[in-house]
C-alpha cells in the first residue's frame, strides 16, 4: 500500500498508466468507436480533418458537420473540395452503422457516434477511407504486438535463463554461447532479413503472429542473461539451498522460489521492453516488411507518407505516427515509475 | 591487457563464423532469389537464366556456396554483388564515408546536448527546468526516428526549400571544398542529424543526471565540500568528472550504432549511406552484399564491446583482466 | 510494372529523328569536330536554333547498377542515361512508328526477305576518337545481342525460324544479315541495337578473347570503371559518376548529330542526372530549380500545375503517352483450389469481374482523371489496333455482373458473400506490388468493388521480385500488374500468346515446357495459331487481319481483366529550357536538342 501511495506521487507515471489503460480500452472497443468501416472507400480523397460545428446562425443546435462538394479542376486536374453550407448533417451518438464484431466475437452495429455526412476526425486517405477509424483499427496490431511478444519472450527468457543458472555445467555453457551469438547480430538488419522469411501466401492474420515471433526471437536474450545472473545470486540464499536439500526439483525451485523474487524486476523489464517492440513493428511495417493489409498498424499507415507525392498537401496522414509516440512515451514513463518503485534507493 | 585484447579478438572468429552461417541460412530460406525479378522480362530466355545461375554459382549446393564464400574471405575476397557485379567491399567502401560522417555528426549532436543537459538538471534537480527538460527528453526518445524525419520533410516542403534529402545540391556535388559547400552540406544534413540524434538524447541525459546525483551524495564530495572547496570546483573537478566516466563504455557500445542507427532515416531522407544500400540488397536478394553487411555489423558490435571493456579498465583500476 | 522512371517522357525524348531537311553545312559545337556525315535531326525535335553551353539537370530514380546495358537485366536507371551515350543502328519514331536512320543511313532487303543489307554512316568516331566501323556492329551482335550468356541479350528476338540471324560485314561500312525465314518486323529489331565499341570491350568477350569469361563481359563497364573507358557514339559521353549522388555526362566532341540549323548537337555542355528516389523530393528540387526537366505522376501534375497557374517560372505539360503499360488483373486457370480454377477459366466470370470494377473511380482517384478507360493490350496508336472491340472493355455495370455471377451457379449466403454450389464461399487472394504504388491503390479499389458483388478478395502486397516469382510460378489466385509496352506488338508475343513463356495464367497449356495447342482451350488454340501465322506473314493486309482476329478473341474471352489505360505523359520543364514542346499531342524533348535560353 505504501508502494501504491508512492507510485501515485509520481504523477507522470500515474497519468501514463491512465492513458495506457484508455488506449487499451479504445483498442478493445475499437469497432464500437469507429464511426466508419475502416476499409470502406469513398470518392473523397484526402479530406482534411472535419470541423464539427455546434452553433448555426448563432444558435446552439448540437454537433453537426457540413456537406462537401467535390469537383475536378479542369486545368490542374486537382480534386477540389468545397464545404457546402446548404448541407448540414447532425452528429448522432449511439447510432447504428457498419457491422463489426465486438472483441472479435459479438456481432454488433452500434457505434458511439456517427453521421450521415462526411465526419472524419483525422481526415481521409488517398482512397477516401476514414483515417480515424483506420487508426483505431491499427491500434490492435500496434498495441497488441507488445503484449504478444512479451507473452512469448518472458516464459522463454525466464526458463532458459533460469535453467542455465540452475543446471550450470554444459547446459549453461551452451546457452551462454547461444546468447552470445544472438546478441552479436545487429538487431535492425537482422530484423529486416528475418522479415523476408514470412512467406508471401500466409493469411494476413498469421503475418501478425509471424512478425511477433520474429521480434520474440531476438527479444528473450537480454532477459535470459539477467535471470541467469539473478539465479546464480539467489542460489546461494538459504531457503533455496534448503529446498534443494529436501529434494525439490530444479524446475520447481525456479518457479516457486526464484521467479517470485524476480517479480518486481520482471514487471519493470516487461513494461520497458514493450515500447521497443512497438517501435520495431512500426519500423518494419513502415518499410513494407511487416504487417500486410487488410490488417493495418500505425507504422503501416505512416508508410503512406514515405511514398507520398505531396506530404505538404495532406499532413494529417502523419497522425498515426503521433499515436506511436504517445504509446511509447506512456510505456517509458510507466516503466521508469515502476522501477523507482521497485528500487527506491534510486530515487534521488 | 594486450593478451586479453588478443584473446577477445580471437574469440570473435568462431562467433562470426556461426553468425555468418546463421545469416546465410536465413537469406537462403527467404523465398525467391536475385534472378526471380527478371522472370517477367520478355527478353530473358530460360537459357539465359540458366547461364546466369551458373555465372553466379547458384547451381551449386547451398553449403558449397557458403563454403566458397567463407573460403574467399580467407583469401581476402568477400564476394561480388549480383546486381553491380563488382566486389562487395568496393561498394561498402563507397558508402562508408557518408555513413560515418553523418552518424558521427549525429552522435556529436546527441552528446553535446545530452551531457550539458544532464549536468544542469543534475545540479538543479526538481526545478521547473528539470521537469521540462526531462519531459522533452522522454518525448524525443518516444518519437520514432522516421517520424521525425517525415516531420522535418513536411516542414521543409512547407518552406519551399529544395534542400530536402540527399547531401548536396547539384552544383556542389564533386565541387572543391568551400564555405558555400559546407553551408550547403549542413543545410541538407541538419534534418538527418536531428532525426538520428534526437532519440538518443533522452537516455543519455537521464544517465548523466542520475550519475551526477549519485556522485554528489558520495562521501568524498561531501568531504571536499566540508574542506571548504569552492562549490564550482567541487562540482566540476570531482563530481562531473567522475559522473562522466561510465559514458566511456556507452561510447564504445554505440560504435555499431554509428553504422546501423541511421538505416531507416537514411531511407526516408535519401542519404547515400549503408542503410538504404542494405535495405535494397535485402529486397533484391543480393546474397553476398547482405552476408558481408551482416558480418560487418556483427564485427563492429563485438569490437564496440571490446573497446568499451578496455576503456573502462583503463579508467577504473578495480577492473583487471586477470 | 514497377514505378520506374516515367518511360513516356523519356521515350519521346530519346527518339524522334526526322530524316528530311538537310542542312547545307554543319558548324562544330564548342570543342567539337565537324562530323563528315552528320545525322540531321528534323523539326520534330528542334523548334528553334539553340545556344551552346550550360548544364541540364534531370533525375534518376535510383543509382545505376552498371554502365553496361548488355551486362544487366536491371533496366530502370541506366538505359535512360546510356541512350545518350550510345547510338542505335536504326531509330523507330515513337509516334509514327517509321524507321529513321541512326548509325545506319540506309537499308535494303533481298526479294525473298532472307537477306538485309545495312549501310553504315561513314566518318563516325567513338568518343575516344577511334573510328567506328562494321566490326563494331558485328561485335555487338555476337557478344551482346545474340549471346545468351550476356545478361541483357536479345537472342530470343534474333532467333528467327529457329536459327540465330547471321551477321557479316563485306566491307567496313556494310553489314549483311541473313535469315532462314522471312520476318516482317526484322528491321524494327535493329531499333533496340545500341552499338558498343569493339576496340574497348573485345578483351572482355569470350568470342574475341579466349581467356575472357561470360561473367567478365557482364561485369565490364561497371560503376567502378573509370569514365574515360566508357565510350560511345551518342551525343554525350560519360564524364563522372559520384556513387549514389549523380551521373554527369558531357558533350561528345565527335557527336554526329546535328540540327536542321547546321549546328552540331548537343547544345548543352553537360547533362547531369541526379539520383533522387523520393517523388516528393524530386518535385521540391524541381521547384527550387535544381532540375531542368522532370517526369510527373498525376498528383504531382496537379500540385505543380496549380503553381504554374499562380505564376511560377516553369511549364507543366500534359501530353499523350502512346505506349503506356496496360494495367490488368490475371486469374490463374490452374488455381490449386479446383473451385477457383474452374471459375477462373470461364470467360463469363472474367467478364463479370470486369463489369464489377468501377474503372471510373480508378481513373478518378488513382490517376486524377489523367488516364483513359481500358483498351486491351494493343495501343490505339499502333497500326495493328482495331477499334471495333473498344466497347468490350471498361463496361462498368455491377447489376449485370451480379446476373452473370448468378448464371454461373454462385448464390449469395447470409453475409452477402457468394457461395459455390458446394457451399464454399467465393474468395481469393489478389497479389500486387505494394509500396503505395498505383497498383496497390487499384488492388484496393478492386477489393472494395468485388466485395459489393459478393466476392471476397484478400489483398496481398508484395515487393516486385516476389510478385513476379509468385505469378510466374503459378503460385497465385489472381495477380495485378502491367507488362509495360513497346510500339512493336510482335515483341509482346511471349506474354500474350497462349503457351508463351510469360503467359503465366494458364501454365497447363504446355507439355514438357513447350506450348502444346492440343491441351489448350479452343479459343487459346485459335489465338496460338494466329500468333504462329503472324511469324511468317509479311503482307500488310493479311497481318492486320490476323491482328484483328487476335483482338477479337481477347475482347470476347477477356483472358486478362484490363483496368485502366494510363495514356497521359506528364512533365514539368523550367521556362529557361528551350526545345521542349508539344506537337501533335506528343511531347518532344530530346536531350541533345535541349538548350538553356
Amino acid at each position: 500500500m505504501r508502494g501504491l501511495a508512492r507510485f501515485s506521487r509520481n504523477r507522470l507515471a500515474l497519468v501514463s498508466l491512465i492513458v495506457l489503460i484508455l488506449l487499451y480500452l479504445i483498442m478493445a472497443f475499437s469497432g464500437f468507436l469507429e464511426p466508419e468501416n475502416p476499409t470502406a472507400q469513398s470518392r473523397y480523397s484526402y479530406l482534411p480533418p472535419t470541423a464539427v460545428h455546434f452553433f448555426y446562425q448563432g444558435r446552439w443546435v448540437g454537433p453537426y458537420v457540413f456537406g462537401i462538394q467535390r469537383r475536378r479542376n479542369p486545368v490542374t486536374f486537382a480534386e477540389e473540395q468545397v464545404v457546402d453550407p446548404q448541407l448540414r448533417y447532425p452528429v448522432y451518438f449511439l447510432v447504428r452503422g457498419w457491422h463489426y464484431r465486438l472483441f472479435g466475437i459479438f456481432p454488433s452495429d452500434l457505434h458511439l457516434f456517427g453521421s450521415a455526412g462526411p465526419l472524419h476526425p483525422f481526415g481521409t486517405d488517398a482512397l477516401g477511407r476514414d483515417l480515424f477509424s483506420r487508426t483505431l483499427q491499427g491500434s490492435e496490431v500496434s498495441l497488441g504486438i507488445g503484449l504478444v511478444v512479451v507473452a512469448f519472450t518472458f516464459p522463454v527468457g525466464i526458463l532458459i535463463g533460469g535453467l542455465s543458472g540452475i543446471l550450470g555445467g554444459v547446459t549453461d555453457f551452451l546457452i551462454q554461447r547461444l546468447l552470445e551469438i544472438l546478441l552479436s547480430v545487429p538487431t535492425l538488419p537482422l530484423l529486416l532479413a528475418l522479415s523476408m522469411l514470412v512467406p508471401a501466401n500466409t493469411p494476413p492474420v498469421d503475418s501478425f503472429l509471424e512478425i511477433a515471433a520474429i521480434l520474440a526471437v531476438l527479444g528473450w536474450t537480454g532477459l535470459a542473461r539477467v535471470v541467469r545472473g539473478q539465479v546464480l545470486a539467489l542460489r546461494q540464499l538459504d531457503y533455496v539451498a534448503a529446498s534443494q536439500a529436501i529434494g525439490a526439483s530444479r524446475l520447481r525451485i525456479l518457479i516457486r522460489h526464484i521467479t517470485p523474487n524476480l517479480a518486481s524486476y520482471l514487471i519493470v523489464s516487461a513494461t520497458l521492453s514493450i515500447p521497443g517492440y512497438i517501435l520495431a513493428e512500426s519500423a518494419l511495417s513502415f518499410l513494407g516488411l511487416g504487417i500486410h493489409p487488410p490488417l493495418t498498424s500505425w507504422g503501416l499507415l505512416l508508410s503512406a507518407a514515405l511514398n507520398s507525392n505531396s506530404l505538404a498537401a495532406h499532413p494529417w496522414i502523419l497522425i498515426p505516427g503521433g499515436c506511436i509516440a504517445l504509446a511509447v512515451l506512456c510505456f517509458n514513463f510507466l516503466g521508469d515509475g515502476l522501477r523507482d518503485l521497485a528500487d527506491p534507493h534510486r530515487l534521488s | 591487457m594486450f593478451a586479453f585484447a588478443l584473446r577477445r579478438i580471437l574469440s570473435m572468429i568462431p562467433v562470426l563464423v556461426v553468425v555468418s552461417a546463421l545469416s546465410f541460412g536465413i537469406v537462403q530460406l527467404t523465398p525467391g532469389g536475385f534472378l526471380t525479378q527478371y522472370l517477367a522480362n520478355p527478353r530473358v530466355s530460360p537459357r539465359t537464366l540458366h547461364l546466369l545461375e551458373v555465372q553466379y554459382g547458384l547451381t551449386k549446393p547451398v553449403w558449397v556456396q557458403y563454403l566458397d564464400w567463407l573460403g574467399g574471405i580467407l583469401r581476402g575476397n568477400f564476394g561480388y554483388s549480383f546486381l553491380y557485379q563488382v566486389p562487395v567491399v568496393s561498394l561498402i567502401g563507397q558508402q562508408l564515408f557518408w555513413t560515418f560522417f553523418i552518424t558521427l555528426l549525429a552522435a556529436a549532436f546527441t552528446w553535446l546536448v545530452a551531457i550539458p543537459l544532464g549536468v544542469y538538471t543534475g545540479l538543479h534537480p526538481n526545478t521547473p527546468f528539470d521537469y521540462v527538460a526531462n519531459f522533452l527528453a522522454y518525448l524525443a526518445q518516444a518519437v520514432p526516428d522516421f517520424l521525425i524525419a517525415l516531420l522535418l520533410i513536411y516542414f521543409l516542403l512547407l518552406t519551399g526549400s529544395g534542400d530536402v534529402g540527399g547531401i548536396l545540391s547539384a552544383q556542389y556535388i564533386g565541387a572543391p571544398l568551400s564555405w558555400a559547400l559546407v553551408g550547403n552540406l549542413l543545410a541538407h544534413l541538419w534534418p538527418a542529424i536531428l532525426a538520428i540524434g534526437l532519440p538518443g538524447i533522452g537516455g543519455l541525459t537521464r544517465v548523466m543526471r542520475a550519475n551526477l546525483l549519485d556522485v554528489l551524495s558520495e562521501p568524498y564530495v561531501q568531504t571536499a565540500r566540508a574542506k571548504g572547496l569552492a562549490n564550482r570546483r567541487v562540482v566540476w573537478k570531482h563530481a562531473v568528472r567522475n559522473a562522466v566516466n561510465p559514458f566511456v563504455s556507452i561510447a564504445g557500445l554505440s560504435l555499431p550504432y554509428l553504422f546501423s542507427g541511421s538505416l531507416i532515416v537514411s531511407i526516408v531522407l535519401n542519404l547515400p549511406t549503408l542503410g538504404p544500400f542494405l535495405y535494397q540488397a535485402i529486397l533484391n536478394k543480393d546474397l553476398y552484399v547482405v552476408m558481408d553487411m551482416l558480418l560487418f555489423y556483427s564485427f563492429l558490435l563485438q569490437l564496440g564491446n571490446l573497446i568499451a571493456d578496455l576503456l573502462l579498465a583503463r579508467l577504473d583500476p578495480r577492473i583487471s583482466f586477470a | 510494372m514497377r514505378p520506374m522512371f516515367r518511360a513516356s517522357l523519356i521515350a519521346a525524348a530519346l527518339s524522334a529523328l526526322a530524316p528530311f531537311a538537310l542542312a547545307k553545312t554543319v558548324v562544330a559545337g564548342p570543342g567539337g569536330q565537324v562530323p563528315p556525315h552528320p545525322l540531321i535531326v528534323g523539326h520534330s525535335t528542334i523548334s528553334s536554333p539553340g545556344r551552346y553551353g550550360g548544364t541540364l539537370y534531370e533525375v534518376l530514380g535510383g543509382a545505376p547498377a552498371t554502365f553496361n546495358i548488355y551486362g544487366t537485366l536491371n533496366p530502370h536507371t541506366y538505359t535512360v542515361m546510356m541512350h545518350n551515350v550510345l547510338s542505335p543502328l536504326i531509330r523507330e519514331n515513337p509516334v509514327t512508328g517509321a524507321l529513321e536512320p541512326g548509325l545506319a543511313t540506309s537499308w535494303s532487303s533481298s526479294k525473298g526477305g532472307l537477306k538485309y543489307t545495312i549501310h553504315l554512316r561513314r566518318g563516325v568516331r567513338w568518343s575516344d576518337g577511334a573510328p567506328f566501323s562494321a566490326q563494331d556492329v558485328i561485335f555487338t551482335m555476337r557478344c551482346a545481342e545474340e549471346n545468351p550468356a550476356a545478361q541483357g541479350n536479345n537472342a530470343g528476338a534474333f532467333t528467327i525460324g529457329g536459327k540465330t540471324v547471321a551477321f557479316s560485314s563485306p566491307n567496313p561500312y556494310t553489314v549483311v544479315a541473313k535469315l532462314v525465314k522471312p520476318d516482317g518486323s526484322f528491321l524494327r529489331l535493329l531499333n533496340e541495337v545500341d552499338v558498343i565499341p569493339k576496340h574497348v570491350l573485345a578483351a572482355d568477350c569470350p568470342f574475341y578473347n579466349p581467356k575472357a569469361t561470360n561473367a567478365q563481359f557482364n561485369a565490364a563497364w561497371s560503376i567502378n570503371t573509370p569514365p574515360k573507358d566508357i565510350v560511345g557514339t551518342g551525343p554525350f559521353e560519360l564524364a563522372k559518376y559520384v556513387p549514389g549522388q549523380e551521373v554527369v555526362l558531357r558533350r561528345n566532341p565527335y557527336s554526329f548529330y546535328a540540327s536542321t540549323y547546321g549546328q552540331q548537337l548537343p547544345y548543352a555542355n553537360h547533362l547531369t542526372y541526379l539520383i533522387v528516389k523520393s517523388p516528393q523530393v524530386q518535385v521540391a528540387m524541381f521547384e527550387s530549380k535544381q532540375l531542368s526537366l522532370l517526369g510527373l505522376n498525376a498528383s504531382q501534375f496537379s500540385t505543380l500545375k496549380a503553381k504554374q497557374v499562380a505564376g511560377a517560372p516553369f511549364q507543366v505539360l500534359l501530353a499523350k503517352n502512346p505506349y503506356p503499360s496496360a494495367l490488368a488483373m490475371y486469374f490463374n486457370y490452374n488455381d490449386k483450389h479446383p473451385d477457383l480454377a474452374s471459375l477462373f477459366s470461364k470467360a463469363r466470370f472474367r467478364r463479370a469481374v470486369g463489369e464489377a470494377i468501377d474503372y471510373h473511380r480508378i481513373i478518378d482517384q488513382v490517376f486524377h482523371t489523367l488516364a483513359a478507360k481500358p483498351v486491351g493490350w494493343i495501343s490505339p496508336a499502333s497500326v495493328d489496333y482495331s477499334a471495333k472491340y473498344r466497347g468490350d472493355y471498361g463496361k462498368y455495370d455491377p447489376a449485370a455482373a451480379k446476373k452473370l455471377l448468378a448464371s454461373l451457379g454462385l448464390h449469395p449466403g447470409s453475409s452477402g458473400i457468394l457461395h459455390f454450389p458446394d457451399g464454399k464461399p467465393v474468395q481469393f487472394t489478389l497479389i500486387t506490388y505494394g509500396h503505395n504504388s498505383s497498383d496497390q491503390k487499384m488492388g484496393e479499389v478492386v477489393q472494395a468493388d468485388l466485395a459489393k458483388v459478393g466476392i471476397k478478395v484478400n489483398l496481398k502486397l508484395l515487393n516486385f521480385s516476389l510478385l513476379i516469382q509468385q505469378s510466374f510460378g503459378g503460385n497465385f489466385d489472381a495477380s495485378l500488374f502491367g507488362f509495360g509496352s513497346t510500339p512493336n506488338n510482335q515483341f509482346r508475343q511471349p506474354i500474350w500468346q497462349p503457351g508463351g513463356s510469360l503467359y503465366f495464367w494458364h501454365l497447363s497449356d504446355r507439355v514438357n515446357k513447350k506450348a502444346d495447342p492440343s491441351v489448350m482451350f479452343p479459343w487459346e488454340r485459335a489465338l496460338y495459331k494466329d500468333f504462329v501465322a503472324l511469324d511468317t506473314t509479311t503482307a500488310p493486309a493479311a497481318r492486320s487481319a490476323l491482328w484483328d482476329k487476335i483482338q477479337r478473341i481477347y475482347a470476347q474471352e477477356q483472358p486478362a481483366t484490363f483496368l485502366v489505360w494510363p495514356d497521359a505523359a506528364l512533365s514539368a520543364v523550367q521556362s529557361n529550357v528551350g526545345n521542349v514542346f508539344i506537337r501533335g499531342g506528343y511531347l518532344w524533348a530530346a536531350n541533345y536538342a535541349l538548350y538553356l535560353k
